[in-house]
């Protein structure tokens, strides 16, 4: 079942993706990232109201302080940068860069939180750069 | 050379529209074209925000409340901002001949919702381990819709399929070592 789901759920980005590259030949970047997120959150609001009421009703306004500046990292500006590159390069040459999230994450939490390399990591990151190499290079 | 993609015969042509069309093809020819460095600047830029988001999130939300909450803020916050980034255009929304671009971002913020909802839940059935290296095939997917359904705008080689499937097994191997 973990599975399957999981599945579904990186098929309904993929669908996502692809969604958004027809909607953005009517709209800007700026303007196709708001009715996507709007959606996006009205959804989100629903199972987050019928599922989590009471946790939703306990965040302190500490928390919401951080939420905020996560919600500013990964909408004004990731989804932003997302889709400003998929209405330049299409969702095939975009998708793949756009994956290496992690291989920058763990930049950060070597060079930042004095996390170590390991030997998988340091594989895991050849691996993304020569994907990258290859996807650029595609004609 | 800016290349612009036809537009579609039930969308009548307006100069606003053309101006935000998009490129057929990649151009040919091995040096990189200023568009092509842009999208590919602009998917690193945003391949860095998610990663900032991600430390901030691995360094609180466990602490704060569950994933879902944390979500459903973020995306508050993070509409609210695009709306006054966006106050300016909000009157392209009106024109009637949009109306289909507005039905395929409203079903590309629903898809993104249900693969975020079903990722969650995932989590709290299925371990990290499995669910992780799993969801990060999201751009092997995003390439196959891409072959299926827009075959007259986009072109998708075997070098950016392998390359792909490199980026897809690299993200994984990371995942999975941070996990065991």
């Amino acid at each position: 079942m973990g599975f399957l789901l999981s599945i579904v759920a990186a098929a309904s980005w993929g669908a996502a993706a692809i969604l958004t590259r027809l909607g953005l030949q009517h709209f800007s970047p700026v303007v196709g990232t708001f009715v996507s997120m709007a959606a996006t959150l009205v959804i989100i609001a629903l199972i987050t109201a019928l599922a989590f009421r009471d946790a939703l009703l306990a965040v302190s306004l500490n928390a919401v302080a951080w939420f905020a500046l996560i919600g500013v990292l990964n909408f004004p500006l990731g989804r932003f940068f997302n889709f400003s590159s998929v209405q330049q390069i299409g969702v095939a040459r975009s998708s793949p860069v756009l994956a290496v999230g992690p291989f920058f994450a763990i930049v950060m939490a070597v060079l930042f939180l004095g996390e170590s390399l390991t030997a998988p990591i340091v594989l895991g990151a050849a691996l993304i750069l020569g994907g990258i190499l290859l996807v650029v290079t595609s004609k | 050379m800016k290349r612009v993609w036809p537009l579609r015969r039930a969308d009548p042509p307006s100069p606003s529209m053309a101006a935000l069309a998009t490129p057929a093809a990649p151009p040919k020819g091995t040096r990189l074209s200023r568009q092509l460095v842009l999208g590919y600047g602009f998917a690193l830029a945003a391949a860095l925000s998610y990663a900032g988001a991600q430390i901030v999130v691995r360094h609180t939300v466990p602490a704060k409340g569950p994933s879902m909450v944390a979500l459903l803020f973020s995306l508050a916050v993070g509409t609210g901002v695009l709306f006054l980034m966006m106050a300016r255009e909000s009157s392209s929304l009106l024109h009637v001949s949009k109306r289909k671009g507005i039905v395929f971002l409203l079903l590309s913020g629903c898809f993104s919702a249900l693969g975020v909802a079903l990722f969650y839940y995932t989590l709290s059935i299925a371990p990290v381990v499995v669910v992780s290296p799993l969801v990060g095939t999201h751009p092997l997917f995003a390439i196959l819709f891409s072959y299926l359904f827009l075959r007259g705008l986009e072109r998708v080689t075997l070098r950016l399929v392998l390359g792909a499937l490199m980026v897809t097994a690299g993200v994984a191997v990371i995942a999975v070592s941070r996990l065991l």
